[in-house]
């Protein structure tokens, strides 16, 4: 019997091994009698307890969501309702205009200075701590307490460093020789004064995340390259890295649409100046809607933003994913 | 040649009490070494501290002559298998078994070949190129005895390692190891807290409780002449049954309350020095129906009977205890029916009340067995 007959001959048993069961479960099974409302009764508790989450979604998320493409293909008035229709118009104005293409350069910018960095210093703070060592718990303590910072009060705090006579930062450089730098007056150094500020409050959430994936790694993986005679490089390299893989992933995600949508620190810092130089993307429709009231640019902007995440993301899910080894 | 050597090994985690207390012994080469207790009495503490993961309060680890203290867990010339395995779950098999031989920067040819060797000889050679999680428990277990294997390390150090599988496989892995590590004639250090694998598979078993050794020997010694209480009953399935006895020194005998008179003779008299003994008497050695005139012969009244197909084990109550016998053959008596039962005055224990360790124990005949077998044998 060659190949070809003996694999017809598979799929014929399949075929008939399926026969099979279909008619033992026909003539033996047992008809659920039950009133449609008794059989559904998980289904209405399970709603119940999604009600509330429901309730919220829809308000705060969804219908905001629908009105927002629904205000980009519309001119509003004063008060944000929609006045005239003019279909992709607001996208088209959108994509000739030279300030949302500066602002888009410059939320470019601002990711790739911060998203890189936030985790790369997260990282190693978390190896730092994830060390066996007495009073370790006061340094994860510090290590993560950005998290619990609002983001108005680190920018406060940031404001003072950065100030150009009295704040911290200069007087510091001043010590070594370094001229004053005007951090947040000068527009090249602008955006950067904000990415640092942006990653210092970043720090805190993706230290916490990558040590908890640190302390999820099996020490007895480490025990056993000891005895092999691994370094701790080598180790970090062929194991460390490997099994953190799924929380950087997820980590890098968060601070990438983190980063994207930077609002407050933009505004208490520098209100987008100067020369527009920090013009962030959600700090640009804040104003094109709540200053200038134009709602229906706005929308457009959030809708490409939007886009622009979600495509981006998608990306790092198709690309970044092959990286990542889930056990 | 003694191949490691602890003398006075302690440990202490917290500095008031000890994990592993003057452990002092000497394992050959080529010895299958056990270290059996229920949990928590230290025997991991013990490997980990052979294998360099734990540090040592003090006393001296000697490996081939050499004190191996301070010495990094990558020099002392082991491998070890964790109960977990602790095998890599993002690297393949291959990469898995040659992860060791990598970081020693061994030869590539030589790599590939020993990984082959070591695939064969563990059955593992179809798998090479499957990540653990598609392995079953028995083929995860295999990956890590691999590596193990490819090291070529004269010793190995194995950490509860049949834990994690189920009792057909953990019967089937047993004869495996054992004949691996008899092929190889590489020193195993083995710890376990299963008694079956203690007896079947070591050369010596170390008995420990709460880090401190009861008794060193061979299996048989361990089950014949336990020096204590607690060897009597941790080794042994059922355990041995233990009652506590009244010496009568007048009458030369012992008073199980209101149950039994067992007659010593003059010499095991000597022995016992206290008022009260714990007698014990292992389950196999008690008998059906009545013995000979040696024997003490008593009824009981059976509150339990398991017929496992070729064996029976019978329960009752001997005075506040409650005892266990093992018959050979199939015997589904009655529950709460008398029956009578006997076992010979020659196979009974006695242990003292204070201390303990054993007084009185039947006379093993190890000769006598040795030279049957080599008339047999000719």
């Amino acid at each position: 019997m060659n190949l070809a007959e003996v694999e017809r001959v598979n799929v014929r048993n399949e075929v008939e091994e399926g026969e099979r069961v279909k008619q033992k479960i026909e003539e033996f099974q047992v008809v659920n009698k039950e009133s449609f409302w008794k059989r559904t009764k998980n289904v209405r508790i399970a709603m119940l307890y999604l009600l509330p989450s429901i309730l919220l979604f829809s308000v705060f998320l969804f219908y905001p969501m629908i009105k927002t493409v629904y205000l980009s293909f519309f001119l509003t008035d004063s008060k944000g309702n929609a006045a005239i229709f003019v279909g992709l118009e607001n996208y088209q104005y959108l994509l000739e205009s030279a300030r949302f293409q500066k602002s888009m350069v410059s939320t470019g910018l601002f990711v790739l200075y911060t998203v890189p960095t936030s985790v790369i210093i997260a990282l190693f703070l978390a190896l730092l701590a994830n060390e066996k060592l007495r009073g370790i718990g006061f340094f994860r303590t510090i290590f993560s307490s950005t998290m619990g910072m609002s983001v108005a009060a680190s920018a406060v705090i940031w404001l003072f460093l950065f100030h150009p006579t009295v704040g911290t930062i200069n007087h510091f450089l001043g010590l070594f020789g370094i001229p004053a730098v005007r951090w947040l007056l000068d527009p090249t150094w602008a955006l950067i004064s904000i990415a640092i500020t942006t990653v210092w409050m970043n720090i805190g959430f993706s230290f916490l995340i990558i040590l908890g994936g640190l302390q999820n790694i099996d020490t007895t993986l480490y025990e056993s390259a000891d005895i092999d005679g691994a370094g701790y490089f080598y180790q970090l390299r062929r194991i460390t890295m490997p099994m953190l893989s799924p929380t950087l992933f997820f980590i890098i995600t968060i601070t990438f649409i983190n980063s994207f949508q930077s609002f407050g620190q933009v505004d208490i810092l520098t209100r987008g100046g100067p020369a527009e130089s920090t013009n962030l993307i959600v700090y640009s429709i804040y104003q094109d809607a709540f200053i200038n009231y134009q709602f229906g640019t706005a929308s457009a902007q959030a809708i490409i933003l939007f886009i622009i995440v979600f495509v981006l993301t998608l990306l790092q899910f198709k690309f970044g994913e092959r990286k990542v080894h889930y056990q | 040649m003694s191949h490691i050597e602890l003398h006075h090994l302690c440990k202490s985690y917290d500095q008031n009490t000890f994990a592993v207390e003057d452990a002092t012994v000497a394992i050959e080469k080529g010895e299958f070494f056990i270290l059996v207790g229920p949990s928590g009495c230290g025997k991991s503490t013990m490997l980990r501290m052979i294998a360099g993961l734990e540090s040592i309060s003090a006393g001296e680890l000697v490996i081939d002559k050499q004190l191996a203290n301070h010495l990094p867990p990558s020099k002392r010339n082991l491998s070890m298998v964790f109960q977990n395995y602790a095998l890599y779950p993002h690297l393949t098999v291959e990469e898995n078994i040659l992860f060791g031989l990598k970081v020693r920067k061994v030869k590539k040819a030589v790599q590939k070949q020993r990984c082959e060797d070591a695939a064969k000889l563990l059955g593992l050679s179809d798998y090479l190129k499957r990540k653990p999680r598609e392995l079953s428990g028995g083929q995860r277990q295999r990956v890590a005895l691999a590596r193990a294997v490819v090291s070529d390390a004269p010793i190995c150090l194995m950490d509860e390692p049949l834990s994690n599988l189920d009792a057909k496989l953990r019967g089937q892995m047993r004869t495996e190891i054992r004949q691996l590590q008899r092929k190889l004639g590489i020193t195993m250090i083995y710890v376990t807290h299963d008694q079956v694998e203690a007896m079947t598979m070591g050369d010596r078993i170390m008995v420990l409780r709460d880090g401190k050794i009861q008794q060193i020997g061979t299996p048989l010694e361990i089950y014949n002449h336990p020096q204590n209480l607690f060897v009597a009953t941790f080794i042994g399935a059922p355990p041995m049954n233990i009652s506590k006895a009244m010496v009568d020194h007048e009458n030369k005998q012992l008073i199980l309350k209101d149950m039994l008179c067992i007659p010593l003779t003059e010499e095991q008299m000597k022995n016992v020095t206290s008022d009260v003994v714990y007698i014990g008497i292992r389950p196999e050695q008690i008998a059906h129906g009545k013995g000979s005139s040696r024997d003490m012969t008593f009824p009981v009244s059976l509150t339990n009977v398991e017929v496992l197909g070729n064996e029976t084990v019978l329960s009752f109550p001997v005075g506040e205890n409650n005892w266990k016998a093992k018959w050979l053959g199939q015997w589904p008596l009655d529950i709460h029916k008398k029956t009578e039962i006997s076992f010979s005055m020659d196979q009974i224990y006695v242990f003292d009340e204070n201390t303990e360790e054993v007084v009185i124990s039947p006379v093993w005949k190890e000769h006598v067995l040795k030279e049957v077998l080599t008339v047999e044998s000719r």
